[in-house]
């Protein structure tokens, strides 16, 4: 069974503040459902790949279909938010 | 005390080393310590991957086994889904076969492995890990142990963008550059290399582990941009100051090599044997083949419509192939897999020929790419087509293209949508040859031998037995015994002993079995009469 919304939304924000730590993006608001990963946390393509291993390991996810998230004409989207991966791990995990 | 080190050096080859160690160039020996090691040791080729390339190359160096067994082909893995077509970067847990650090790691020795490709995320081992083609920006979190980042900062100098992989600088590897960009290019590689020198000779030098490993890979990278720089064949008699200036740069990348190989080697110490290996050779490409655009002329595939938006340009312009799955039967993916993916349709409907097509479908194919000739010269530029059971054998090949060519200039394909699909380049490039290098030396190491030419599967069979373990008898080549002299192998004998571990989304299983459950098994075998008391 899926972990309740707000524990995924919390798992991600942990995730996503530790990821960009090193690179201190810009961004110093709470992590929640609206941010905007690529504008407001400054991830690039080569991140998105990133941030799937550390969600599949995270969440134990290996093999979920995020391309249905992270693809979109044939590459990376150009922008995806905190809480459209959030529904997408409820529905698939 | 370290018994074992492995100095990889991407890409190398002796057609450039043999002129800068034995001082054939006006800049004399640029490489006095090499040309040392090989006077006193052994040296032989080192026959590469089917497709000579950095992530199945490296791989098979350390699991022993060819890409069909231990599962990696490219930088990318292709996800068919028959409307559209994902493309995704190889990691760790999609190498199939236990790896040498993991071998090494499970019977109780100690590994320190820096810069290796594909090892994100990084395997448990017992010692410390750096993985190479990681972004700066994700260095920290993918380190063996997870507090190797905090240690390793405090090395003198340590800087982690210099060290880390800079995916925009390494894909402009193929574009023709200006001499100015060209020499930064070149430049920037120089601090890189000294930083993964700094971080080898401190865990070297404090950790002393039993196995030391670190890649050095600016030389594939220089040799890539600036070949025509390198190459003895190709040296002008009169070179212009241009020339000079970014040979010169060049030859400074190994000048330096060569003292940190020096360095490293004395650390290591009198007893430690050292090896070298590169995964894959150099040669010149002087053509441009585009592969899909020649498939496109023939129906084989069909290109999406132009773009349009800045997205869909970004998108066309990248290194995966940008089609209509819907009208695409057969394509090569990538530009560094030299394959062709034939689209066989699951079921009715789908994109892709039907099964039962399938031999008949690729024979054809076979012959028209054979068919491709260079309109300059009327000669046929692909030398061979190898269909997947013959290049890769094994329990993975299903995921390997179903062809992989070979250029006649070794060359890698172009897939942009651009005609003719033939042209000569503008100037000279390096590019993979199937021919690398393998040297040895340190005590029992035969001294002044050149030997013949070893499978790339063999590195990991010499390293088992250097380390003084028994080589599983699951790896596809021998020890190269040759290099070691006729006392050491009468005294130390190779052994030959249980197959590697099976692994798991990249975790090594634990094959050991519990002394209570032996029991438990035990007394049941006795149960069922398979045993006597």
């Amino acid at each position: 069974m899926a972990p309740a919304e707000q524990v995924i939304i919390e798992r991600l924000g942990l995730l996503l503040r530790d990821m960009v730590v090193d690179w201190e993006p810009d961004f110093d608001a709470p992590i929640g459902r609206d941010t905007r990963i690529v504008e407001e946390l400054g991830f690039e393509s080569v991140d998105l790949m990133q941030l799937i291993v550390e969600v599949e390991k995270a969440f134990d996810g290996r093999g979920l279909p995020f391309d249905k998230v992270f693809m979109a004409d044939s590459g990376y989207a150009t922008e995806i938010t905190v809480g459209e991966l959030c529904d997408f791990l409820s529905e698939h995990l | 005390m370290t018994q074992t080190v492995l100095i990889g050096l991407d890409g190398a080859t002796f057609d450039v080393l043999g002129p800068l160690i034995r001082g054939e160039t006006e800049e004399g020996v640029v490489m006095p310590f090499l040309a040392r090691f090989i006077d006193g040791g052994y040296s032989a080729p080192l026959r590469s991957t089917p497709n000579p390339l950095t992530p199945p190359a490296w791989t098979s160096m350390i699991t022993g086994r060819n890409p069909g067994q231990h599962g990696l082909y490219d930088f990318i893995r292709v996800q068919d889904q028959g409307d559209e077509v994902f493309f995704t970067l190889y990691d760790f847990r999609d190498i199939k076969r236990e790896t040498l650090w993991s071998l090494v790691s499970r019977q109780g020795k100690r590994v320190v492995s820096l810069n290796f490709p594909m090892m994100a995320p990084p395997p448990q081992i017992n010692g410390s890990l750096v993985p190479g083609f990681t972004s700066w920006r994700h260095l920290r979190r993918n380190m063996t142990p997870a507090t190797l980042f905090e240690r390793i900062k405090c090395i003198k100098g340590f800087d982690p963008k210099e060290l880390a992989w800079d995916f925009d600088r390494e894909n402009e590897i193929g574009l023709e550059m200006e001499e100015e960009y060209l020499a930064q290019w070149i430049s920037y590689h120089l601090p890189r290399e000294e930083q993964w020198f700094r971080i080898a000779y401190a865990l070297l030098t404090e950790d002393r582990p039993d196995l030391m490993a670190v890649m050095f890979d600016g030389t594939d990278k220089i040799q890539h941009q600036a070949w025509k720089y390198l190459d003895p064949k190709l040296q002008p008699e009169h070179p212009d100051p241009g020339h000079r200036r970014l040979r010169k740069l060049a030859l400074d990348y190994f000048r330096r090599l060569d003292g940190y190989l020096e360095r490293l080697t004395e650390a290591a110490g009198p007893e430690a044997q050292v090896f070298m290996a590169s995964d894959h050779g150099f040669t010149v490409s002087d053509l441009v083949v585009r592969i899909n655009g020649y498939l496109g002329e023939l129906g084989y595939l069909k290109w999406r419509e132009a773009p349009k938006t800045e997205a869909e340009k970004r998108r066309a312009a990248s290194a995966f192939a940008y089609l209509d799955w819907q009208r695409t039967l057969a394509y090569c993916p990538t530009p560094s897999s030299n394959g062709i993916i034939i689209r066989v349709a699951d079921e009715p409907g789908k994109p892709g020929i039907p099964p039962a097509e399938y031999q008949a479908f690729r024979a054809k194919l076979i012959d028209d790419l054979y068919a491709l000739k260079d309109p300059a010269t009327d000669k046929p530029v692909i030398t061979r087509v190898v269909t997947r059971e013959e290049a890769f054998p094994g329990d993975f090949m299903q995921d390997a293209p179903d062809l992989t060519l070979v250029l006649s200039d070794f060359g890698f394909v172009s897939i942009r949508n651009v005609s003719p699909a033939v042209v000569q380049r503008n100037d000279p490039v390096g590019t993979h040859h199937p021919d690398g290098i393998f040297l040895a030396r340190g005590p029992g190491i035969e001294s002044g031998l050149r030997g013949e030419t070893q499978p790339i599967a063999a590195v990991a069979s010499t390293l088992a037995y250097s380390l003084g373990l028994e080589v599983p008898e699951d790896f596809e080549a021998p020890a190269a015994a040759e290099c070691f002299t006729e006392g050491r192998l009468m005294t130390h004998p190779v052994r030959i002993g249980a197959a590697t571990h099976a692994v798991s989304d990249g975790v090594t299983q634990d094959e050991t079995i519990p002394e209570e459950d032996k029991e438990k098994i035990l007394a049941q075998l006795k149960m069922l009469g398979y045993l006597e008391d």
